[in-house]
């Protein structure tokens, strides 16, 4: 095979791996899509590696119209998350788990473990005077002023 | 050797993609994903589409996804953007299909390539407007009927009479959180830290 066209064939193939990785592992909806949309490259990229190998244009014409494809996924894929995300406020992809299969168990989210709270803060040194025991007041010719509680 | 370079930016960008806490930088790393990927598709004699791409993903369809992004999303990093859904199990699986992938990319035989001609965009739009005429329409009124359907249901959302009559399920009014072990856990974080959840 024509290295190129090999190396191309390998880029999609790893692309299309990373956008499963991404749509299985993300919680964020938004970012599920984009991982779809990546493997849709993915795909598009090995109709113009065989189209070069070939030297036919039809390997293009068809990526034009996987990208057409793509842009309507992609309007049609952002109300719907719009429109879950004006039902829930969230973008958490667990807050619809409501929608699984009556037999599965829930995929509850496990709140991630907080590291203990820290035992002691800083404390900074007060400066200056403390205004309620010193206030301070601005006369009428502009000079600031300091009353003695 | 540019093609080599293109591809490892655009694996590069691909592993930030999965790797961002902070899902925008996510969506810019797909960005970069694409952009490499044009590079690539120049390579292949593809420059139009290389154009193509680059207009339509990175300028249309990315920057909508950041607008939707900004609108969702406080700038505080949400709590499911910094876990991940059983990440080992879907890196196996990812590793899994890709070597499926490669062994079936390596067994194919193709024949050897065709003599190389220079790439011509004007054959390629002959192709579009000759043979290919009615896909390029049909395409385009999945495109008309996609943005309709787009604006119906971005509608639907905002005042759904048939919302508050469905028999007998309360969908609850929009944009109230349900109080979830994550606003419980982001609770305490707050109450913990001094300054409170700024």
């Amino acid at each position: 095979m024509n290295p190129a066209t090999f190396q191309t064939l390998m880029l999609a193939a790893t692309l299309f791996a990373i956008g499963i990785v991404g749509f299985l592992s993300r919680k964020n909806m938004i970012l599920m899509f984009l991982s779809v949309e990546l493997m849709l490259a993915a795909v598009a990229m090995n109709f113009i590696a065989f189209g070069a190998h070939y030297q036919n244009y039809q390997g293009q014409l068809f990526a034009v119209l996987i990208l057409t494809i793509a842009s309507c996924e992609a309007a049609i894929g952002l109300a719907l998350v719009v429109s879950l995300f004006k039902r829930k406020a969230t973008l958490d992809i667990a807050a619809w788990s409501d929608l699984r299969e009556t037999d599965r168990e829930a995929n509850v989210e496990v709140p991630v473990e907080q590291n203990e709270p820290i035992e002691s803060y800083p404390v900074l040194t007060p400066a200056g005077t403390d205004p309620l025991v010193n206030p301070v007041r601005v006369s009428k010719d502009g000079a600031l002023d300091t009353l003695k509680a | 050797m540019l093609l080599f370079f293109y591809s490892c930016l655009a694996v590069f960008a691909g592993v930030g993609f999965l790797a961002f806490r902070q899902p925008i930088y996510s969506a810019l790393s797909f960005a970069a994903v694409v952009l490499a990927t044009c590079g690539v598709f120049v390579m292949n004699d593809a420059p139009y589409l290389a154009a193509a791409t680059m207009i339509v993903y990175t300028g249309a369809t990315i920057i909508v996804f950041l607008f939707v992004l900004m609108f969702a999303q406080r700038s505080r990093l949400q709590l499911y953007d910094l876990s991940r859904n059983a990440p080992v199990w879907s890196i196996v699986i990812g590793m899994l299909l890709f070597s499926f992938l490669f062994a079936a990319i390596r067994e194919i035989s193709i024949e050897p390539p065709a003599p190389h001609v220079p790439s011509q965009v004007a054959e390629l739009g002959k192709l579009m407007f000759t043979d290919f005429i009615w896909t390029v329409e049909i395409v385009g009124l999945l495109l008309l009927v996609a943005t309709i359907a787009a604006i119906v249901i971005a509608q639907d959302a905002q005042n759904d009479p048939a919302e508050k009559t469905e028999s007998g399920i309360n969908v609850s009014p929009a944009l109230v959180p349900v109080p979830s072990a994550s606003a419980q856990t982001a609770k305490r974080v707050a109450s913990a830290r001094p300054g409170g959840n700024r």
